[in-house]
């Protein structure tokens, strides 16, 4: 059975216009019903509020709101429409200081420049097949960041008994 | 266990969400259609924009950095953000649109940027040859990352790397 990509809503986020082109045509062809392009962060904001689209693919680097800036004003703003809507940050940035930086601002999954169809495919399923647990805190609010199940851990479960909202 | 044994005294205690199934409810499981991945890709491969005038204009900026770092004697770390995202931009564009022999070593030298995280003069001096080698494929437009001439290139800034790390390793005895 395929997806039903159709019945999607997916807002691009990029302030250079070649690459918001080439993405937004690439999730049309991937099967996308509705893309929307926005050209840099703080209309890409705006339009995320107007349209609650389904997934934000974001570019990391712009001139007016970056990404990290503009994921803050998503998770935490009082006018977010969905604070827990996925983000896929697009960076040419692959050093794990820099994934784990773009984690801490509650960025979803991250796609590195340059990326292929199938890696932009791979990302958007996967933010469909596996939807993150939520985490708030007086500092953070995003996806839980623990990735990782260690099978063999066999010590107490620090949040074994943790209340979910 | 109570929330203020495991957390200690706080105002406010983490709260949890439950992951919501919404989208997957309404797009479903299976698999992307193979065709449907083909032709993005085809379309993303034959997508026509000439981004060479964007990278000269990067690397034309990386230069001038490069000139002011050379006139300065303390402090050039400050240069080390601005002259990482030029060669990420350089990379990411040239690798989305087809200049794959730049993005390769643009993408080495970010990796090793990203790594040594300093700016003195030996490393002012590799990134001088990265600029000059990138203008070169640019101008001789060599775009396949399997030419020859592109491999030389890479190689020849694969071993200043080396010896910069080897003569790190010499100084700081790591």
């Amino acid at each position: 059975m395929a997806y039903k990509l159709e019945k999607l809503t997916v807002l691009v986020i990029e302030d250079s216009v070649p690459m918001l082109e080439v993405v937004a045509n690439a999730l049309k062809y991937l099967g996308v019903g509705n893309v929307l392009q926005a050209r840099g962060g703080e209309a890409g904001y705006a339009m995320f509020v107007r349209e609650r689209p389904d997934i934000i693919i974001t570019d990391w680097e712009m001139d007016d709101v970056d990404g990290l800036e503009l994921i803050r004003w998503i998770r935490n703003n009082l006018d977010s429409p969905k604070r827990t809507v996925p983000v896929i940050i697009m960076t040419g940035y692959a050093a794990a200081s820099r994934v784990s930086a773009a984690r801490d601002h509650g960025v979803t999954e991250f796609l590195v420049k340059p990326f292929t169809a199938s890696e932009l495919a791979r990302r958007l399923t996967y933010v469909i097949e596996h939807p993150r647990d939520f985490v708030e805190t007086e500092q953070f609010f995003g996806p839980d960041r623990r990735r990782r199940a260690a099978m063999d851990y066999q010590g107490p479960e620090k949040r074994g008994d943790d209340e979910y909202v | 266990m109570a929330k203020k044994e495991k957390y200690g005294h706080r105002d406010t205690y983490p709260r949890f969400y439950k992951a919501d199934n919404e989208l997957q409810q309404r797009v479903g499981t299976g698999t992307l259609d193979p065709a449907n991945v083909s032709r993005a890709q085809e379309y993303m491969n034959s997508y026509a924009v000439d981004i060479v005038p964007q990278l000269r204009m990067y690397l034309e900026s990386l230069n001038s950095m490069l000139d002011e770092a050379r006139t300065v004697n303390y402090q050039r770390e400050e240069f080390l953000p601005p002259v990482l995202k030029t060669l990420m931009n350089v990379k990411s564009d040239s690798g989305m649109f087809q200049e794959m022999m730049v993005c390769r070593i643009s993408a080495f030298v970010l990796t090793f940027m990203e790594d040594i995280q300093k700016f003195d003069n030996d490393i002012v001096e590799i990134l001088d040859a990265y600029l000059k080698v990138s203008k070169t494929l640019l101008d001789l437009k060599i775009r396949d990352e399997t030419n020859p001439h592109g491999q030389s290139f890479l190689s020849e800034i694969r071993a200043a790397c080396k010896r910069y790390y080897e003569k790190r390793a010499v100084n700081t005895g790591r």
